[in-house]
């Protein structure tokens, strides 16, 4: 299913871009998550990473569905 | 001797902080002639709590206006003799002259407006008591007002009674850097009546491209008290309280006290954190911001609001080092500046009682691209700020009114293939054919009436899943599942 990814802060940064559009078989956002640090070498462990799915936080395990739009959003400081 | 040169140390009055330079101490001596008169004794006599107040807001005064590290002063009251000394200020600056000066300032304001009389006893035995005291207070000029503020109270909703509001209003500004700068600014120019400023930091060059209420030649001075000079130049009208120390867990609720609303400008989680448990304790507002390189986010936390805190998206304080800071990233100026900006605007909506939409989102702002997301929160009840923390996973069942009490759980339908009506959205796992392996996260189970998923829950629990809760009344009583989440 294709999914719509945007990323933030550091996540975009180790990705080199804002947005794509995965076609994945990734059943949930925590699991995509994996995939992604995986094969980007994401720094940041899962547990500081929040999920925004079709524009509301969601929980990492909730389920994905075809079309829907994925933020990952890590907390940032800097003032 | 009237000038020497030493080798031994020379005792200093104690500096307050390695920043001090230079200490100017000003020691008012009771001589033994008045205006011709020669006197033998004087008497002081004060009102005490006033004459503290208002000290205290010449201090106040004074830092802010010279940029001091500290200020002290003290003054005697009762009977004293000639060569007593009546009072003292001590001055600790970065440099000399803002001491000399400030020392200068602190005793013709106190002479001037603290309540304290003397009563001279005059060789020829009569007395007087002697007051220049200047009334205290003075009311704001309203020609001065209504042409200062006259763009804002143009707006409908603002007009003159918003204006008082924000008169009325004191807000407590917790980093006056990146962020801060600019909200501080414009918190100031719009005239929020109160305006603290709590910073424990001095200018340092490197900040200066951002931190745009600081000038070069600040470097080394403290910044709270160099805001409040800024700012009572921009806007003499409102009253500045500097906070020259750092938001920690045994003063946040202390500084919370005095203000009805706070705008986090701080640069690390500990504080953003440590601010976010004290505004939901205190149940007073919090406008939060950070940045990132080119990008924002910003979040309003309302006692009892539906958006719930900063601890419902990250429940446990992220590590220092899990991302980077300003000094370690980088950042443009300017980015900041537009955060610190938006945060002003939220903050002034929300004074003035206009619809604050960031309370239910986080806002992320993106420069690089030009892009806006607003992303919806809602109360995290397992949250340890603001809601009951672990003591919901003790419970086996929960009740929810509608979708967004689910927002935390996976929620897994255990009703089996043939069973109608089908949830929208849901997962199903057929209690014939469950797997405990494929419960994963905090999850709560339906079934048609609550029965079969709380016997299931509780078999979960003995069996180590703590995580696992089964939702009273199933399919039933439930009718918001027949609607998609």
């Amino acid at each position: 299913m294709k999914i719509h990814v945007t990323y933030f802060a550091v996540l975009r940064e180790q990705r080199g871009l804002s947005e794509e559009v995965l076609d994945t078989l990734c059943k949930t956002p925590e699991a995509l998550y994996e995939h992604l640090r995986g094969v980007h070498n994401f720094s940041l462990d899962r547990k500081w990473v929040k999920v925004a799915v079709n524009d509301e936080f969601a929980p990492m395990d909730g389920i994905l569905f075809a079309g829907d739009r994925v933020v990952f959003i890590p907390p940032v400081a800097g003032g | 001797m009237p000038f020497e040169i030493t080798s031994q140390p020379i005792s200093v009055v104690a500096a307050p902080d390695s920043h001090t330079g230079a200490v100017v101490t000003f020691d008012g001596i009771v001589r033994d002639l008045n205006d011709g008169l020669p006197v033998q004794a004087l008497e002081y006599e004060a009102f005490e709590p006033l004459a503290v107040a208002e000290g205290e807001r010449i201090l106040t005064e004074a830092r802010g206006k010279f940029g001091l590290v500290d200020v002290t002063c003290v003054h005697r009251v009762g009977r004293l003799a000639i060569g007593d000394v009546a009072v003292r200020v001590i001055a600790f600056g970065v440099h000399r002259r803002e001491a000399f000066e400030a020392c200068e300032y602190v005793i013709d304001e106190v002479k001037a407006r603290v309540p304290i009389w003397k009563k001279e006893h005059y060789a020829s035995g009569d007395s007087g008591w002697i007051n220049a005291q200047k009334p205290i207070d003075e009311a704001p000029d309203p020609r001065f007002e209504a042409e200062y503020y006259a763009r804002q109270m143009r707006l409908p909703q603002v007009g003159e009674a918003g204006q008082q509001k924000l008169r009325e209003s004191r807000i407590l500004v917790v980093g006056a850097g990146g962020l801060g700068s600019p909200a501080l600014l414009y918190l100031a120019a719009a005239g929020v009546g109160t305006i603290g400023i709590a910073d424990d930091d001095s200018v340092d060059l490197s900040n200066l491209h951002r931190q745009i209420l600081y000038a070069a030649q600040d470097f080394g001075k403290p910044k709270a008290s160099l805001a409040a000079a800024r700012l009572q130049a921009l806007n003499p009208s409102v009253r500045y309280v500097t906070h020259q120390e750092r938001v920690s867990s045994s003063n946040s609720d202390r500084l919370l006290e005095e203000y009805d609303l706070v705008l986090d400008g701080s640069d690390n989680f500990q504080t953003k954190f440590l601010l976010n448990a004290a505004c939901v304790r205190a149940g007073k507002p919090l406008i939060a911001a950070s940045i990132y390189q080119f990008e924002g986010q910003l979040l309003t936390v309302l006692p009892e609001g539906e958006g719930g805190c900063l601890s419902c998206l990250w429940p446990e304080t992220p590590a220092a080092d899990c991302v980077g800071s300003c000094a370690d990233v980088g950042v443009l100026g300017a980015v900041p500046g537009v955060l610190g900006a938006m945060q002003a605007v939220e903050a002034l909506k929300m004074l003035l009682e206009l619809p604050v939409p960031s309370s239910s989102a986080l806002l992320t702002v993106d420069l690089m691209t030009g892009s806006m997301h607003r992303l919806r929160r809602t109360r995290n009840p397992l949250c340890p700020v603001c809601g009951s923390g672990e003591a919901i996973s003790e419970g086996l069942e929960i009740e929810a009114k509608g979708w967004s009490d689910l927002t935390w759980f996976r929620v897994v339908d255990i009703r089996e293939l043939h069973e109608t009506p089908e949830i929208t959205g849901v997962e199903r796992m057929p209690l014939s054919e469950f797997d405990p392996f494929g419960v994963v996260g905090r999850t709560v189970l339906v079934c048609a009436s609550g029965r079969r998923s709380l016997t299931l829950a509780r078999q979960l629990r003995a069996d180590g899943f703590a995580d696992v809760f089964s939702l009273v009344g199933g399919v039933r009583d439930n009718a918001f599942l027949r609607t998609p989440p």
